[in-house]
Formats: C-alpha cells, structure tokens, sequence
C-alpha cells in the first residue's frame, strides 16, 4: 500500500472525496481542520477536496484511526505535536495545556496534517558519485518544510548502504524508514540499521556504541542537543548525513543554532535542495574545513 | 388425569420461578464479571499503558464468562476500526455478548466505548471508574433484591400452583 493510500485509509469511508484533476503522485499533504473542507496541498497550494466541512466527529475518527484507538499509547509524540502511522508524520495543532512551559497534552484538537511521503530510488545515485569520488564526507541537507529533504535524505542513505557504508539511522519520527510491526516499510539499504522513536541525541549514542557505524544518518537538525549529537558523532570519527531547515547557507548563517554548525565545521558539503519551476534542483556545495 | 393436570400445573409455576431466580443470577454473575473485567482493564491502562488492542486482549484472557466472550469479540473486531468506529464497534460486541445485562446496563456500559482510546488517560480512567461504580451500585442492589425475592420467587408460584391444584381438584 503507497503512502497517499495509507492516507486515504485514514479517512472515514463515508466521506466523499473529489480528486478530479488532481494527479495523486503530486499529493504533498492532506489538511483536515474542524468545520473547514478538507485540502491536500500540491507544489505548496492548497485545493479542497470535499465540499462538506469536516466535523469534529470526522477528525476524531482518523485520530482513532491512526493511533489505534490509544491516544494514551501516543501522549509522548503527541506532545511534540505529532504521531506517526505506517511512516505517515501527522502533524497535530489545537489547545494544549502546559505545566512549566511543558506541553502536558492536548485539550482539544483542532486540525492536523497528514504528510505524504515520496520514494525515488536512485533520485540522488549521480549526486553520491559526484559529491564522493573518493570517500563519504559529512553532508547537510537544506531546503525549506517540504522541500524534499527527507526524501532525499532517504535515497542517500540507501544510496550509500548500498555501495557498502554501514549506515545507523536514527529516525525519531519512523519518517525515514516507516517501521511497523510486519517490517520496514521503506528500502534503506543493505547495510543500514534503524532506531526508531528515540530522540536523535538518545539514539546517537545508542547507535554509536552498539552498532558500530560508518556514517549516522539523522533528519531534521532543531536543537541544542541535536547539536551535540552531532559533535559526539564527528568526534567519534563516524560520518554524519543529517538534514536541516533552511532556504541555503546564507539562510543557515542567519540562525545563530545553526551558525553553530558551521562554524565548528561538522560538515564538508552541503546540499541545497532549491524548488524550479522545472522541479527540485539539487545544488551540492563543497566547504572548506 | 385431574392430579396429573393439577400436578403439571403445580410444576410449571415452580418451574417458572426457578427460571425468574436463575435469570437474575446470571444477570448477577454478568455484572460481576464485567466490572471485574473493566477493573483489571483500568488497572493495566494506568499501569502499562499498552495500546487498545493488546488492552482488549489481555483483558479478554483474564476474564471470565460473558465479559470474556465481549472482549474477545471487540479484539476480533478491532480490525474493522476506521471503517467502523470504536464506540460502534463496542455496542455492537456488547449487544451481541452480554446478553444478561439489562438495557440500563448497557447504556452505562455505552459511556466507556465513547471515551476508550479517544481521550487524554486520566479522562478515561474517570470514565471507567465511574462506570464501575455505577455498575457496583447495580450489582448491589440485585444482589439484594436476589437475596428477597429468592424465596418469595420460589414460595409464591409453589403456592398459587398449589392453590391451582386444589381448585383443579
């Protein structure tokens, strides 16, 4: 089953949908918001595809749904706002409730945003062979949200796993690998192994001291401690792919978390993912380090 | 034949009695193992948390009688979750198991499959004990009203087929 259909699972079946015109492989996400119509988004529009309003009984159906009837299973993602369904990010928004400036729950929730995940095998084959003639060398990713990071991200660790790099992943959100209980549901690679759940900076040295990897591969750099991470694996002399959210450098260097990783010279290339009107363009990027 | 006739008779009415006393046994016994069930189910969501339908199992191989064939029968079910929701699929398993249970049961049992697995986890232990204690005060007041009415269900049809009998012969 694709991801858009795993999508669609999701939705109640009485609900009409209207996807004429509209090329399902082009799909980015599926926006459901209480008493709006429900949209997907593509090449970052949004388009109704119902022309009823969603009611709150429609979205707790798809919550139910994808936690499996245990939204008590969940509390730990939900509280960073998301959960996870066969390799599907659902992105989760309405009233919490905070203790100590700590998200506790939600109250209510209000809208959510089912992301589509997209597999090319072989999208980045010749940029590996250009950006590595030679030896594997710490790489970023940039693009802004839904710029294809995560997808490239992917097909570079398969890449790489395949032309015989031990690669260790650690996939907190299960994004990269779309784990669940019958196996793997994206391919990464004949030599990769994947820790699913834990934060990036738990699983870093978990992975570090336990599987002994040539290259540890991450998504989404947000944090201080994601930041650690990445300066216990270089020190560890392990390669490091990870991605982050940015337009290119220039961008990067205006945020001073991310300024951080530049300047301590962690990575050697980095990839700028830019949308054309043609498409994505990958634009690779040598550092001096 | 006028013995035999009034003999039958006489029977019957026992027979009736002995049938209203065994119904509200089982409606007794029902109740005691659903709330014996919804107990060991909030137990084990508050201790370990685990997902619905590793809950519904479990609760299903510790429980007994009708309460075991109802959550066994959700646990089946549960596969049909999305196409079905899990409040729909709870009243369906608790109409078609529990059978003993009377009507008022039911709809507070009703309650529990709108909160289970859709809200916050304090929310749905309060849903459960509240349940519980409902059905508590229920399982009390039949076991009383069993304990009255078990020799007045025996000794009123025994006596008014008795009386039957005589007017017969």
């Amino acid at each position: 089953m694709d991801a858009w259909t795993r999508a669609l699972d999701l939705l109640p079946a009485h609900m009409e949908i209207n996807l004429i015109g509209i090329n399902p492989l082009e799909i980015e996400e599926l926006r459901i918001r209480i008493g709006k119509p429900l949209t997907v988004l593509i090449r970052g529009e949004e388009r109704e595809i119902t022309e009823t309003k969603l009611s709150r009984e429609n979205l707790m159906r798809v919550l139910e749904k994808a936690t499996g009837a245990s939204m008590h299973a969940v509390k730990d993602s939900l509280r960073s706002g998301y959960l996870s369904y066969h390799g599907l990010r659902i992105g989760v928004c309405g009233i919490v409730t905070c203790s100590d400036g700590r998200i506790e729950g939600f109250q209510q929730i209000q809208s959510l945003d089912i992301r589509i995940p997209r597999e090319f095998p072989g999208l980045c084959d010749s940029l590996i062979t250009q950006m590595y003639p030679l030896i594997f060398r710490n790489t970023l990713i940039l693009s802004p949200p839904g710029g294809g990071k995560t997808t490239a991200l992917r097909d570079m660790i398969r890449g790489l796993s395949n032309r015989g790099h031990r690669l260790a992943v650690a996939d907190e959100r299960n994004e990269l690998s779309a784990y669940d209980a019958q196996g793997a549901g994206f391919d990464l690679g004949k030599h990769t192994d994947v820790l699913v759940g834990a934060s990036k900076s738990t699983s870093a040295m978990i992975l570090l001291r336990g599987m002994n990897p040539t290259i540890l591969a991450m998504d989404e750099i947000s944090s201080e401690s994601d930041i650690l991470a990445v300066e216990q694996i270089v020190g560890c002399g392990v390669g490091i792919l990870a991605t982050a959210h940015a337009w290119d450098r220039d961008d990067m260097m205006k945020r001073p978390l991310y300024r951080s990783l530049l300047d301590k010279r962690f990575f050697s290339v980095i990839l700028t993912i830019r949308q054309t009107n043609h498409g994505r363009k990958y634009c690779p990027e040598k550092l001096d380090t | 034949m006028r013995v035999f006739g009034a003999g039958i008779v006489f029977l019957s009415f026992v027979v009736m009695g002995i049938l209203q006393i065994k119904d509200e046994a089982r409606h007794i016994r029902c109740l005691s193992d659903i709330l014996n069930a919804l107990n060991l189910l909030s137990a084990e969501l508050q201790s370990r948390r685990p997902p619905m339908r590793e809950l519904l199992e479990w609760t299903a191989s510790n429980s007994e009688g009708e309460a075991k064939a109802f959550f066994h029968c959700l646990t089946e079910n549960f596969i049909r979750l999305g196409e079905r929701s899990f409040h729909a699929l709870w009243q369906e398993a608790a109409e078609t198991c529990l059978r003993s249970l009377s009507t008022a049961d039911l709809r507070d049992l009703e309650s529990i499959g709108k909160i289970l697995g859709r809200t916050e986890l304090s929310m749905q232990i309060s849903a459960l004990k509240s349940c519980e204690r409902t059905l508590r005060v229920k399982l009390e007041e039949a076991e009383m009203r069993y304990r009255e009415r078990k020799k007045l269900s025996l000794g009123i049809p025994a006596t008014l087929g008795a009386l039957v009998c005589i007017l017969l012969l």
